[in-house]
Formats: structure tokens, C-alpha cells, sequence
């Protein structure tokens, strides 16, 4: 009987102390805005921070009966996963204090939904795959419906939950397919048998069929994107700007945890799938997305459209493709969470900036902020010299290397296609005549990390090496 | 070919999960497919019991059986569904969803079908001896090897409560309820209050004077 080794998922479990720790003291603490437990989360979140940026460049361990793995790739996307929550919660904090939500279950919910991510991350086995995922699913139907007296919320929780089984439903039948098929449930003995030809490839290609729609659900691609305008728009604003952002990059780990590491033999049946998926969701997200009038709608379809690229890196099918894509991700999280966070920014008790028509004229009354705004969109929209731009040039330029140079020809038309209802917002918010009064959330910490977060869409497009690098790092 | 007593509660036990499944989704009053769901697990038990899951059995029956699925009674019975309009337009698309089902089930039935699972394929499960513990199989794999995936259920469970409580709890409630504790423990310097006041001006002893009087004369004429 060999020693128990706590270090390699020692992040989970200090996470998961935060969490409860987070709970204790809401139960114990009379202040209405429960600051002892923001700032707690706070301090918990930079500490495991702290402690995985110590530690990126390292052996891959398999650990735990094969059940969890940590290696570069994890430990990258944990701390990613880590500032974009963290960041969102300092949103949160302002936004949540004029409405009625429980804010102490808000911080603690927030923590769950992080380990969630971290477990998904770092799974080396379907089981873990699928318990981290229900984690952070769980957790996300509770704060989507979390506002009182918000009945789109609670409309949206639904949707979200229903569909969510669905997708859970699908993803565990492919799954249990997959064990008759091959016997393993660990993702590396899963290859392995998968990669021997026997009378089973017909069933194996079968379940790959229901993983990926799953796995379609939870990332948002058509024609499984139902779900998302409806939840973006009726959510609370800072829980959207949750959703939108830090599980995109757990759903980028598990499609690399699920496709590459588990289901590599069957590339060639995936690959196909997504392309599919690929395609179909850029066209219909950049189109729908011209004829909204609701800003967040807006976001919601073009959240659609950027998975779409995003799902092309795994297509190219190789590192640099997978490389690409989680630059890609990664990317968007952080432009993502901006976008969401000046919705949060701007709004007040009982009212939000929703429309684009409520953008009117900012950029005369605040100019600041309109440029704030200018910046998230020109990076969404791919422009140089913004974050938004290189994740794209790399998927073009892996499509191209693996020789599908057609494809990457669409996605660029269909990136112009975009930057008509990206340049509408920028057209509104500096050339149409103001309306009304703006007023802003009164706190500093989110005038502060807007202004940061807006800011390093700029300064990380000009030294977009500082992520790319880490990502090829990963992947290699 | 002669069944065995194995093969005959397997065929009972399957053919009673197969109909009452069936039930579940056709049955026009919910209560009642919640009770062929109900009969559905009683059915998979026997199943499970079959391939020596004592335990699993067991379980199935004590917490969705006799727990989970009662719950759900009550909150079936609670709601007010109207069946009727649900149904409304279902038979609109009912071709179309037959055709997509039909074709799902030959497709299912050529994947997973003798063809692939049959027992050429598949060995069929070999039966343990006596000494066999379900309990301790079970245990031993989710303590150590499954440890990881086991405790993860278990945050899981503990973010569901805390979940359906941030989502139902109201705040504090000042409802008017007895505290017997509070009752016993009371003191008489909790209730009565001696004040001390200025001695009375004459005028209202006269008052309650007359007050008496008027009071006398009442249950005179109460008495008559």
C-alpha cells in the first residue's frame, strides 16, 4: 500500500475548503453584504492562483486510479478558469448589492462553479469528466435563478436546466456506448483500445455521434445553441458574464480531455461532426446576430458564431489547430467577461442599458467609456491590433497549414459578415444623439477592473506571443 | 429447449419492465404513469438481483422507490397539469417523431443488437460464489480506486442543497408561533410591571366609583 499524495490535486481541495469556508462564515456573519466573504473568496482565489502559477511547467502525473491527471495543459486552464472568475466577482460584488440575491450562497456558488471547472480540466477519466461538468452545470442553474422577483431569470434557469439534462443525457449515453465498446473508462486505456480495429468501430463511431452533440449542448454550436440568447438575456447580468466567459474555457478543456485524449483514434468521425457544427454556427451566429436589438442577444449571437471558430482549430486536427483553438478561448473568455462586465457596469436598480438603442450618444456624454465599449467590439469583430484578432489568424493559418485553405476563406467572409453588427454598436454609441442621462455603478473596484480588463484586450493584442506561447507550451 | 427457473424470472422480471415503461409514457393521468415508473424500478431490481447486485438492488428500491419517487408523487399531485392542452398539436407531429424513432430503433437495434453484444461477442457474466459480497465489491472500488469521482458526488450533493435553499429561502419569517421553552423559563418580573404613580386626585375615584355602580346595576338586570 503505497502513501496517499494530497499535492497533485491540492488546488481542488483548497478550493473546495474555500468553498465551505465561504459558507461557514455567511452563516455566521449579520452583515447584510456579507463583505467578509467576498473578501475571503477573494484572498482564496489569488492564493490557489498564486499557488498553480508556481507550477505551469511541469511533468503530466496521472493520479488517483487514473482518475485525474495534471500537466501543463490543466494547470494553464485552471488559471485562466481562476482570474476570469475572479474578475467577474468583483463585478458581481457591485451588482448584486442593490438587488435582492443571497450574496453569501452568490460567493459560495461562484467557488463551486470554479472547482467544477478545475475538476473538468484536469479529468483523466469519464467519470470525473462528467461529475466536473455536473458540478459546474448545477451550480449555474442555481445562480441563474438566484435574482428574486426576476421572472425571465427563473425562465431562463429552466431552459438552461432542461436542455442542460438533455445535453448530460445524451453525453452519458455516448459514454456508456463507449465503455461496452472498449471496457475502460479512463481516457488513455479508451484510446488505446479504440485504436485497435475490432467488429465494434461501427458503435464506437455511433457513440462519438451522441458525445459530441453533448459536448455541441454545452458549448453552444448549432444547431444545439437553442438555449443561449434565452439564458444570456434573462440571466442576471453579472452571472452571465460568468457563463459567457471562464466555462467556455472548461468546455475547451473538455473537448481536449474527451476528443483528443480519450476518442484521438476516431478523429477522422469527430472531426467531421464539428466541421459541421463549425460552419453552421458561424454562418447563423453572424447573421442572426445583425438583426438584434438587444444588446445581450447580440452578444449571445455572436458568442455562437466565435465557438464556431473556435471549434475549427480541432478540425485542422493537430497541435498547432488545438493550440489555436485554446488561444481562441481563452481569448474570447477575456473579451467575453469585458462585454458582460460593461453591461453590469452600466446598470442600475431596476434598469439596464439592454438595447442598443439605450447606448445612444455615449460616446459624447462619457467618452471613456464609449471607448471601452470601442475596444471590446473592434477585438470581438478580429481587428488588429486587438486580442480579438490573432486566436483568429491562428485557426486561419492552422486550416490552411492542414491544407483546407476553402474553409478558412468562409470564416473570413463571415468575419466581415460580423463586423457590420460590431461596428453598429461602435455607430451608436458615437454618432447617434443622446437620449438621456448615463449613470454608472458607484464603486471604484469595478471601475478599476473594467478599465483593466478593457485595457488588456489592447495591451495583450500588441504582445500576443505572452499566451500563445503557453499554449503551444501546453499542447506540444 | 426447457427454461430454466433463471431464465424464467429474467423474462417475468424484463417483460414487467418493458410494459410498464411502455405505460409510463402512454398513460393519460401522470399519477398513475408515475406509479408504472414506480413498478419500472421494482422491475430493474429484480434484474439487478438476477446478476447478484444485492446491494444495488436493494438500494434501488429503499431511496428511488421508497424516496425519491414518492416525492415525486407528492409534487405530481400537487401540480395541476392540464393533460388536455399538453396534448394539443402532439398529433401534428406524431408522424414525423414515429419515423425519427422508428429509424433510431432499427439503427439501435443493428448497433447494439445479438450482432455486436450477442453472447459470440460477449461472455455472459459468471456467477459468484456464496462468499461473494456485493456490499464489499462495491466499497472497496469506490473507496479506493473511485475515491476521486466519489467525493465529487459528494460536493455535487452538498452544492444541490445549498442550491434549492438559495433558491426557496425567503429570509426570516416573524410568524406568531409558541416557544415552549420560553414559556416554562418566563420569570414574574417578565410579565408584570410595578410603576409607581402619584396617589389619584379625588375626581377619578369618583369616576370609578360610578363605573361600579353602573357595573352592579348590569348584572342586576342580568340577574332579573
Amino acid at each position: 500500500m503505497n502513501s496517499f499524495d494530497i499535492t497533485p490535486f491540492l488546488p481542488e481541495v483548497l478550493m473546495l475548503i474555500l468553498a465551505c469556508l465561504v459558507l461557514m462564515i455567511d452563516l455566521y456573519s449579520n452583515d447584510r453584504e456579507k463583505q467578509l466573504c467576498y473578501v475571503t473568496t477573494q484572498i482564496g482565489l489569488v492564493a490557489i492562483l498564486v499557488y498553480l502559477l508556481g507550477q505551469v511547467n511541469i511533468e503530466p502525473v496521472v493520479a488517483y486510479g487514473g482518475t485525474f491527471v495534471k500537466d501543463s495543459l490543466s494547470q494553464l486552464l485552471k488559471i485562466g478558469i481562476i482570474i476570469i472568475s475572479g474578475v467577474s466577482l468583483v463585478y458581481a460584488r457591485v451588482f448584486i448589492r442593490g438587488r435582492r440575491f443571497l450574496r453569501g450562497e452568490y460567493y459560495s456558488l461562484t467557488v463551486f462553479a470554479v472547482l467544477g471547472m478545475m475538476v473538468m480540466v484536469s479529468a483523466n477519466h469519464m467519470l470525473s469528466l462528467y461529475l466536473g461538468l455536473e458540478l459546474l452545470s448545477l451550480t449555474l442553474y442555481a445562480m441563474i435563478a438566484m435574482e428574486r422577483d426576476n421572472k425571465l431569470g427563473v425562465e431562463a434557469a429552466i431552459k438552461y436546466f432542461v436542455t442542460g439534462a438533455i445535453a448530460s443525457g445524451f453525453l452519458l449515453y455516448g459514454i456508456s456506448l463507449l465503455y461496452g465498446v472498449t471496457g475502460h473508462l479512463q481516457l488513455d486505456s479508451m484510446a488505446k483500445a479504440l485504436a485497435v480495429e475490432g467488429d465494434f468501430s461501427l458503435v464506437a463511431k455511433f457513440a462519438v455521434v451522441f458525445v459530441v452533440a453533448g459536448l455541441a449542448f454545452k458549448l453552444g454550436l448549432v444547431p444545439f445553441h437553442m438555449w443561449l440568447p434565452d439564458v444570456y438575456q434573462g440571466a442576471p447580468v453579472s452571472v452571465t458574464a460568468l457563463i459567457a466567459s471562464a466555462p467556455k474555457i472548461a468546455g475547451f478543456g473538455f473537448a481536449i480531455r474527451l476528443l483528443v485524449d480519450g476518442l484521438e483514434p476516431l478523429a477522422i468521425d469527430w472531426q467531421q461532426l464539428l466541421l459541421v457544427a463549425g460552419i453552421v454556427s458561424i454562418a447563423l451566429g453572424n447573421l442572426v446576430a445583425i438583426a438584434q436589438d438587444n444588446f445581450k442577444r447580440l452578444l449571445a449571437y455572436s458568442g455562437i458564431a466565435h465557438m464556431g471558430y473556435f471549434i475549427l482549430g480541432f478540425y485542422a486536427g493537430d497541435n498547432g489547430g488545438y493550440a489555436a483553438s485554446m488561444f481562441y478561448v481563452l481569448a474570447y473568455a477575456l473579451m467575453a467577461l469585458a462585454a458582460f462586465g460593461l453591461i453590469v457596469f452600466m446598470s442600475r436598480s431596476g434598469y439596464e442599458y439592454e438595447t442598443l438603442d439605450d447606448m445612444r450618444g455615449l460616446g459624447r456624454k462619457n467618452p471613456w467609456y464609449a471607448l471601452m465599449i470601442t475596444f471590446v467590439m473592434v477585438s470581438m469583430a478580429g481587428l488588429p491590433p486587438f486580442i480579438g484578432f490573432w486566436p483568429k489568424l491562428e485557426i486561419f493559418r492552422s486550416l490552411v497549414a492542414s491544407g483546407y485553405w476553402q474553409l478558412a476563406v468562409y470564416a473570413i467572409v463571415f468575419s466581415v459578415v460580423g463586423l457590420y453588427y460590431y461596428l453598429r454598436v461602435i455607430k451608436v454609441v458615437y454618432f447617434d444623439a443622446p437620449e438621456q442621462e448615463f449613470s454608472f455603478l458607484p464603486s471604484r473596484s469595478i471601475r478599476f477592473a473594467i478599465t483593466f480588463n478593457c485595457i488588456s484586450l489592447l495591451l495583450l493584442g500588441l504582445i500576443p506571443d505572452s499566451i500563445y506561447r503557453y499554449c503551444l507550451m501546453a499542447l506540444s | 429447449m426447457e427454461l430454466t427457473f433463471q431464465q424464467l424470472v429474467f423474462y417475468g422480471f424484463s417483460t414487467l419492465l418493458l410494459l410498464s415503461a411502455l405505460m409510463v409514457i402512454l398513460s393519460r393521468n401522470s399519477v398513475k404513469a408515475v406509479m408504472f415508473l414506480v413498478l419500472c424500478f421494482v422491475a430493474t431490481s429484480g434484474l439487478w438481483m438476477l446478476l447478484q447486485a444485492e446491494f444495488l438492488a436493494v438500494a434501488l428500491v429503499l431511496v428511488y422507490v421508497g424516496a425519491v419517487m414518492v416525492l415525486f408523487l407528492f409534487v405530481v399531485m400537487m401540480l395541476d397539469i392540464d393533460i388536455a392542452a399538453r396534448r394539443h398539436g402532439f398529433t401534428k407531429l406524431l408522424p414525423l417523431a414515429l419515423l425519427v424513432a422508428i429509424a433510431f430503433l432499427f439503427i439501435l437495434h443493428w448497433l447494439v443488437g445479438d450482432n455486436h453484444f450477442g453472447l459470440e461477442q460477449m461472455e455472459a457474466p459468471s456467477d459468484h460464489d456464496a462468499s461473494y459480497s456485493n456490499i464489499r465489491e462495491l466499497g472497496k472500488m469506490l473507496y479506493t480506486d473511485y475515491f476521486y469521482p466519489f467525493e465529487l458526488a459528494a460536493v455535487i450533493l452538498l452544492v444541490a442543497m445549498v442550491a434549492a435553499i438559495s433558491l426557496t429561502f425567503r429570509g426570516k419569517r416573524s410568524r406568531k408561533s409558541q416557544d415552549i421553552d420560553k414559556q416554562v423559563r418566563v420569570t414574574k418580573a417578565d410579565r408584570l410591571r410595578v410603576i409607581k404613580m402619584e396617589s389619584s386626585s379625588s375626581s377619578q375615584q369618583t369616576d370609578s366609583k360610578s363605573d361600579e355602580e353602573s357595573n352592579e346595576n348590569k348584572d342586576k338586570e342580568q340577574d332579573k
